[in-house]
């Protein structure tokens, strides 16, 4: 059961009169296994990104995700691309002389026909697989970008696809810690809901088209006034102004204080969205809307999450740095 | 057919499903009328109304007018629940106050944000109010301009009122449900359809003073027929924009104890859109109407193309003939 579900029906049981001891213990031991499985297990985006666009038909790119140094579960995969685009996902282990291939995913023809879109540059919609798969430590997963029509394809177009994977390494919690987080527990009886936003150090608006290629620029969130269970962000850059346009497109860098780097590669940020939530508007602009974390992230009390957007190279249009949004409940 | 334990285990989901929504009450509580954010400099509060019982605050809804500026991303807004902030912003002064676009995220144009989940449900004591502050971006390159005075802003909360007991009419309605669920393997899908009666639809009652001939300033009330057997109303749909609802259930559950709220509340459409776009709006907990029970709704002051005095003649055209003046409610039901 999911954090609101779980919070929805506490919350009903208490003004039902329902509220018992037994359902404060198992309200409090669910609310404690969530940190400790957030804790232990960490959240990635695992980016694979071209370093070019597909020009004609035939074009072929390759893709490839950073090593792991862990192992992992994927959980799904988002998509930038331009339409039209074939694309084949394996996973290899670079390390062995002779490579062996895995083959996961191919022929994904014609995306952009699955989104009824037609526009170069496209998102798409996250793509689960029919069971989340483990990746080694040492494997990463390659992607096949190959161009089948020469009709909307433009060489510019950075193409990219984000993994959502979890670590599956269990990292160390010392136990003192773990008692603080317990009587936090016990001293507040119920979760709290916040909205975290973010904090420019530099500018807060950010202006095209005077930002050269490579520019980059820092947010930080306020400190955590208590601990944090982190679920999910949104975004505030217009797809169609800032994503579709120039030669390498934005991306974003998230590091929380506790040195947890979400993203060992700079994500491109158009690889995030999901076109299934635009319901009104379409294409022609719009926000990202929440991105869900591969797993909600502990954030201590007094802790920060830093944002960093690089590769700024669009023809119009601003961003104000100052708005991206954290998801949270206190633990 | 499934299995019998099967079936009695789905039935008794059903059933349960009724036990909790004749527990519940679904509310929707707008804030109190705001005054026009006039320019950049203006902050401007909204209150809702103290609160007669404790409350679940699950979500919330924000639009605004769309007059101007044409993009309203710089468009700013702040909660406080229980004097706790509900969104946590940087430094002091405007930017305590945080641009919500993107919390809803939809196009950069557009004017209803459609409802906002809380990322977890809260619980709002009796008499406990809850503030939204709204202001504009001053990084949103309005600087020196000046806002148009029309411009306003309507937060409509999602609420919960919770029972800890059943009256001897649940009781009966339960009853009612249980003896449906043993005799049907299936739930259906209903459509309640709001109609206006030919004597409101010559009425034309006049609200606030003007006649405008065709819908502002004016009131009229529409009903759903009277079901026969209980039903579970999960949602609503309607393409009003501009009017002013307020919805209650004939059996006595007021959805809209706190007054009328902004239909366009409920929509997501494009800026300066007045076109039809249907809302789907769905309660987290059905609500139980009984047998000979039916919904009711006021709908006033429409504007525009969308008028809210506009009759319903019970009849949803389909989307590729929709036009501004044919306006509906419908509530989307289930048997139990």
């Amino acid at each position: 059961m999911n954090t609101w579900n779980r919070t929805f029906n506490e919350t009903w049981n208490l003004l039902a009169g329902r509220d018992s001891r037994v359902a404060r213990d198992e309200g409090a031991r669910a609310r404690l296994r969530a940190v400790k499985i957030a804790e232990r297990y960490r959240g990635y985006l695992l980016a694979a990104n071209t370093t070019t666009g597909a020009n004609t038909a035939g074009t072929i790119n390759i893709a490839r995700t950073p090593v792991l140094t862990f192992p992992a579960l994927v959980r799904d995969v988002n998509f930038l691309t331009t339409p039209f685009m074939e694309i084949q996902i394996t996973r290899t282990n670079p390390s062995r002389t002779q490579m062996s291939n895995e083959f996961l995913w191919n022929n994904l023809y014609g995306t952009s026909q699955l989104n009824g879109l037609q526009n170069p540059g496209i998102p798409f919609s996250k793509c689960p697989w029919v069971e989340p798969f483990n990746l080694m430590t040492n494997e990463l997963l390659q992607v096949r970008f190959q161009q089948t029509v020469t009709d909307a394809p433009r060489a510019d177009f950075q193409q990219g696809a984000t993994f959502r994977v979890i670590g599956l390494n269990r990292m160390p919690c010392p136990i003192q810690h773990w008692q603080e987080v317990e009587d936090y527990i016990r001293r507040n009886r119920v979760q709290h809901p916040l909205w975290l936003t973010t904090f420019s150090d530099d500018a807060q608006t950010i202006t095209f088209p005077s930002v050269a290629t490579g520019q980059r620029t820092v947010a930080t969130t306020r400190e955590a006034p208590e601990p944090l269970l982190l679920t999910a962000f949104a975004f505030p850059i217009p797809f169609f102004v800032n994503l579709n346009s120039g030669a390498t497109k934005p991306k974003i860098r998230i590091v929380s204080s506790d040195g947890h780097i979400l993203t060992p590669e700079p994500v491109l940020i158009g690889s995030l969205y999901d076109f299934s939530g635009f319901t009104a508007g379409g294409p022609g602009g719009g926000w990202l809307w929440w991105y869900e974390l591969p797993i909600p992230h502990y954030l201590p009390q007094g802790g920060t999450v830093t944002i960093e957007i690089t590769d700024f190279n669009a023809t119009a249009g601003s961003i104000n740095v100052d708005e991206l949004v954290w998801r949270a409940t206190t633990v | 057919m499934p299995e019998r334990s099967l079936a009695n285990q789905f039935k008794q989901q059903r059933f349960n499903k009724v036990a909790r929504a004749l527990l519940t009450r679904n509310l929707l509580i707008p804030l109190t009328r705001k005054p026009a954010v006039a320019d950049l400099g203006d902050v401007v509060t909204g209150y809702s109304l103290p609160l007669q019982e404790d409350v679940m605050l699950w979500g919330f809804t924000w639009t605004q007018s769309n007059t101007e500026p044409s993009s309203d991303t710089g468009r700013m807004l702040k909660l406080q629940v229980n004097g706790r902030e509900l969104i946590l912003n940087t430094a002091a002064g405007f930017n305590t106050l945080n641009n919500f676009d993107q919390v809803s995220s939809f196009t950069q144009a557009e004017t209803g944000y459609g409802v906002s989940n809380l990322p977890c449900p809260i619980i709002v004591p009796a008499g406990g109010r809850i503030v939204a502050q709204f202001s504009y971006n001053p990084s949103s390159g309005y600087a020196g301009q000046e806002m148009n005075t029309s411009q306003y802003d309507s937060i409509l909360l999602l609420c919960l009122g919770v029972k800890n007991c059943l009256t001897d009419e649940d009781k009966l309605i339960l009853e009612q449900c249980r003896q449906w669920i043993d005799t049907h393997e299936y739930q259906n899908p209903v459509k309640l359809n709001m109609v206006t009666p030919p004597v409101e639809t010559n009425l034309n009652i006049v609200w606030g003073g003007t006649n405008g001939g065709g819908g502002i300033n004016q009131a009229c009330s529409s009903q759903s027929r009277p079901v026969g057997i209980p039903l579970l109303v999960r949602g609503l749909e309607t393409n009003l924009m501009w009017s002013r609802l307020q919805l209650r259930d004939t059996r006595g559950h007021d959805f809209t104890p706190a007054g009328q709220f902004l239909a366009r509340n409920l929509c997501r459409h494009a800026a300066g859109n007045d076109a039809p776009i249907s809302v789907d709006f769905q309660f987290p907990v059905a609500h139980v109407l009984a047998p000979g029970a039916q919904l009711h709704a006021e709908h006033l002051d429409g504007t525009g193309a969308n008028l809210g005095a506009t009759i319903f003649d019970g009849l949803i055209p389909p989307p590729d003939e929709q036009i501004a003046s044919e306006c509906w409610l419908t509530f989307d039901c289930i048997t139990p």
